[in-house]
């Protein structure tokens, strides 16, 4: 259909680590086990999970080392389906795995994506005290931002 | 140390991303000024004056870059982000599109009237989902208020925005074979010249910059040349966000006046090694920079100060290694990168990289030998500057700096694993050393 060969599709499949040839789980679960987060740890953190999700019997995920997801500051970490979760020790193993086998959210509160993310040392810091309540509570920000955004939009 | 506030500025807020709030704090300013009190020349003459390097790793001047494509013609020219942000230890970009996409926004279309395109894509890495998910809808909003479309805010000019995800590969963050995968191929290199200015994407000269940069160009224009210049060194001019990682207390990003020194860097933002231990060494510019040791903390983190160390300011990705870290594996684990990422279609680069997996392979199963670190090094120096692109350089670089500032502890390595395996060899031929040796399974 489309004039190319399948030698050309198979050179352009096998090049991306994300696109793949044969089916492998609907889901993935990335750990990234680069410079960085090999300096925290992170083949024991995704050897743990491995095996955690064979002795559950974890099944539809795939679960693989990856090169740098980009998100060295919260090392080592992990991309459930574009989702980052960080910084991750072994004992999280158990909970990662159960949380993908039954369909929950993996590590709430622990992803990039979440409100109010903070990576674990920011939170000791002093100054962050006063970032600590959950983002969407400052009486400073919201109620004017909101107001003139609104404003904006007419 | 100082921490400055240019580029991460309002970043702790979380709305920043819808284009109301971003308005309200002065956003899309840059964009006014640059199509109705400026013609498309000055804004050119504004990059090329603030002495803007590019942020993505090679610091070339992003106004030269934008200046050498030419003027006029009937070809369709083109803009391309770069936001594959693969290089380890880098994490950037990533804070700056999830926090402030708009701003990239405003920055790739003062890039546009600067380079005379009617056409831009960012490029953003497919494991970026959330990121290129916030983009989309930036694009959408951006759409909406007309500044992205035909004729914006009424003007001569016109500029379309797609976001593009890629699929996973390092190199396509080389800019040859980011234009490459844009058009649906392998993002292979490609053989420069001609260089993309001439001819990039579908043949049309293209402009290829990083998504720091182009957030600078937006600020340039908004706040003017002298502003920037204000900050930073004559040659490293500008706000800089480095990433640290590695062995430190507090990894993050943080953007600084170029110009402070390394120890400031790593001790001052980042606090240091945890459990007051001490660098053994760094790489001051993303995994492809030559490491750099403890004699070197003092220096300024500057393009320029880096390049004469010998190494690279690079992206100013700074990975810290501390004293108690072995090298060998960490060596091992670069090179295995760099083998996977290798497109192949360089000999040097293919097996240059593979070569060098087996041989730290080799150090850590006992099997080599001293003069392996001659060979070693002297593969290195063979990839240097014989590829199409700098992909096997990235490797050779750090692999050959460990090697020249750390061949004791590597030699020490060798010898460590020898006896190893002179004593596993001697163990498995009695038979009951043997069975013992399964029952206590690996060590």
């Amino acid at each position: 259909v489309m004039q190319v060969t399948p030698a050309y599709l198979s050179s352009v499949v096998t090049f991306y680590d994300m696109l793949r040839a044969e089916p492998t789980g609907s889901r993935y679960l990335y750990v990234c086990t680069s410079v960085a987060c090999h300096l925290s740890n992170a083949k024991a953190v995704h050897d743990a999970i491995w095996e955690e999700a064979r002795d559950q019997g974890l099944e539809d995920v795939e679960i693989r080392e990856f090169e740098c997801l980009g998100a060295c500051d919260m090392a080592p970490m992990a991309s459930v389906d574009g989702r980052y979760v960080g910084p991750l020790g072994e004992d999280d193993a158990p909970e990662i795995v159960s949380a993908l086998k039954e369909g929950r959210t993996v590590l709430p509160g622990r992803s990039l994506e979440d409100q109010g993310y903070m990576l674990p040392w920011e939170q000791k810091s002093p100054d962050a005290s006063r970032q600590e309540r959950p983002s969407g509570s400052d009486p400073d920000d919201w109620p004017l931002a909101t107001g003139d955004s609104e404003e904006l939009d007419r | 140390v100082i921490q400055i506030r240019v580029l991460t500025e309002h970043l702790d807020r979380d709305d920043l991303h819808q284009i109301g709030v971003y308005e309200q704090l002065g956003g899309y300013r840059a964009l006014r000024k640059a199509l109705r009190d400026m013609e498309p020349e000055d804004v050119l003459g504004q990059l090329e004056d603030s002495g803007l390097r590019g942020r993505g790793g090679a610091g070339f001047s992003m106004g030269k870059k934008a200046s050498f494509l030419p003027k006029g013609g009937t070809m369709d020219k083109y803009l391309c982000c770069n936001a594959d942000e693969s290089e380890p230890g880098a994490f950037k970009d990533r804070l700056l599109m999830q926090k402030n996409p708009h701003l990239l926004i405003e920055g790739c279309i003062i890039g546009s009237i600067a380079a005379g395109a009617n056409k831009g894509f960012i490029f953003i890495r497919g494991e970026y989902a959330h990121q290129a998910d916030i983009l989309d809808a930036a694009v959408a909003e951006a759409y909406e208020r007309g500044y992205l479309g035909d004729h914006i805010l009424d003007s001569e000019h016109s500029f379309s925005l797609v976001v593009h995800r890629g699929q996973g590969a390092y190199i396509c963050g080389e800019e040859t074979a980011l234009l490459d995968a844009l058009e649906g191929k392998r993002g292979n290199p490609r053989l420069k010249p001609p260089f993309p200015a001439n001819q990039g994407l579908y043949q049309g000269p293209t402009l290829i910059n990083n998504v720091e940069t182009l957030c600078c160009a937006a600020l340039i224009i908004e706040r003017g040349v002298d502003w920037f210049r204000s900050m930073g060194t004559e040659q490293s001019a500008g706000p800089k966000i480095v990433s640290v990682s590695g062995d430190v207390q507090r990894p993050g990003n943080f953007e600084i006046e170029l110009g402070i020194t390394v120890r400031d860097v790593i001790y001052g933002l980042a606090g240091g090694p945890p459990q007051g231990r001490e660098v053994k060494c760094f790489f001051p510019g993303g995994s492809s920079a030559p490491v750099l040791t403890a004699e070197h903390l003092d220096l300024p983190f500057t393009y320029e100060a880096m390049a004469e160390a010998g190494s690279m300011l690079g992206t100013a990705s700074v990975i810290v290694v501390d004293e108690a870290q072995p090298l060998v594996p960490l060596a091992l684990r670069l090179a295995e990168f760099y083998r996977h990422e290798s497109c192949g279609k360089c000999v040097p680069c293919r097996e240059g990289t593979n070569w060098t997996v087996k041989m730290l392979e080799r150090i850590d199963d006992g099997e080599a030998t001293p003069m392996d670190l001659e060979i070693m090094a002297q593969v290195q120096e063979n990839i240097i500057g014989n590829c199409l692109c700098v992909l096997g350089d990235s490797m050779a670089m750090p692999i050959g700096s460990m090697i020249k500032h750390f061949r004791e502890e590597f030699e020490q390595h060798i010898a460590e694993a020898r006896e190893r395996r002179q004593l596993e060899e001697a163990a498995a031929f009695s038979a009951g050393e043997l069975a013992a040796a399964v029952e206590a399974g690996p060590a």
